[in-house]
């Protein structure tokens, strides 16, 4: 009895024994029949799973998946992203708040006789509005207020940014 | 026409030539059928979830990554939505039941195969779709498509060994089925 097992044939024929391994095989198949049997059988269904035949689809499918795809195209409208738009009209608001204050609060302290140079004017509007924006920051209400309104947008920025990596985790190894 | 390698025909879908997606279309689908068709028992079924996996695939063709071949990429998408087809017509226990540790007899289908086979060939081929659902799939990404064993276990999500033991064993169970008839004497 030899000690060639399936395993062994298997390698030998898909050629991953080495140099010792095929020579040992060799000498046993030279002594045993049932041995070459095996492997004569073994080969015959490596030579015919090679000729395995591909099955074909039906004749349209190509079409078929083409349309498919424009068709999806067409029925996925843009996402709109509410909480991006809202923070930027947020900050627009503000941005424009802050300036409407600053021009009542020039032309309050404008006298219409005045004849002063164009670029005096500009410079006394913001040194006024300096000290306006001075005043509001050194309240420590407001710095407590901006504080929590910038926390809370980093919160929800981080698990933002950490929702949108899951997913493209989750994404990634469903199709790879 | 130059023959497009499939990175550049990726490259091309994804600067918007949308219509060239096809030409992977065309390139990979008789194979990837012939898979799902085996997975999934059913001509219906196998062209429905093909459809579904190019359509994923596509949809996801933007994450390729290149470090891997276009083809394992896709038949892994081609792989798992069989197997959501699967799990969703409820026949998941078959396919839990189809594990490594299947047993490969192929006994049960002998005589109805061999009896209705012309020669050794044409029997092995039919025996081929008796096999437990993986080893058959080890089988035909094997020598259908001519992938190795490493890409296979990147396919099917199983380790190296598991995969080479799959395909030794259908090969085995299929090697005793030619023993048992004498088919091995044709070759004498």
């Amino acid at each position: 009895m030899n000690n060639i097992t399936d395993e062994i044939l298997n390698k030998y024929i898909d050629g991953e024994l080495d140099f010792a391994e095929v020579e040992m095989v060799k000498n046993e198949l030279e002594k045993d029949d049932k041995l070459i049997a095996k492997l004569q059988a073994l080969r015959m269904v490596d030579n015919s799973l090679r000729q395995i035949e591909v099955e074909h689809t039906s004749g349209n499918f190509t079409d078929n998946v083409m349309k498919a795809i424009s068709a999806a195209k067409k029925a996925v409208k843009p996402k709109i992203n509410y909480f991006f738009i809202s923070i930027i009209s947020i900050f627009f608001a503000g941005v424009v708040a802050v300036l409407i204050a600053a021009f009542q609060s020039y032309q309050k302290d404008n006298s219409p006789s005045a004849i002063t140079p164009y670029a005096d004017k500009v410079k006394q509007m913001f040194s006024q509005n300096l000290t306006a924006i001075q005043s509001i920051f050194s309240n420590p209400g407001v710095i407590l207020l901006i504080s929590v309104l910038s926390l809370i947008l980093l919160i929800t920025a981080y698990f933002t940014f950490e929702s949108h990596k899951n997913f493209t985790k989750k994404l990634n190894s469903i199709s790879h | 026409m130059k023959h497009l390698s499939d990175i550049e025909i990726i490259e091309s879908v994804n600067r918007g030539n949308v219509s060239d997606y096809s030409l992977l279309v065309n390139r990979y689908k008789d194979r990837a059928f012939s898979l799902l068709k085996r997975l999934l028992k059913n001509e219906m079924d196998a062209e429905e979830a093909l459809q579904d996996s190019f359509l994923k695939a596509f949809n996801s063709l933007k994450g390729f990554r290149q470090d891997a071949k276009f083809s394992t990429w896709l038949y892994k998408i081609v792989y798992n939505t069989g197997l959501t087809v699967i799990s969703s017509k409820r026949r998941k226990i078959e396919l839990e039941m189809s594990s490594i540790d299947d047993e490969f007899d192929l006994a049960n289908h002998d005589n109805e195969v061999y009896s209705t086979a012309d020669n050794s060939r044409q029997y092995i081929l039919k025996m081929v779709d008796k096999l437990p659902v993986r080893g058959a799939l080890v089988v035909i990404l094997f020598y259908m498509d001519g992938m190795s064993l490493s890409e296979i276990s990147q396919v099917m999500g199983t380790s190296l060994v598991n995969t080479k033991v799959l395909l030794h064993r259908s090969r085995n169970a299929l090697k005793d089925l030619l023993l048992k008839h004498n088919y091995q004497e044709e070759m004498l």
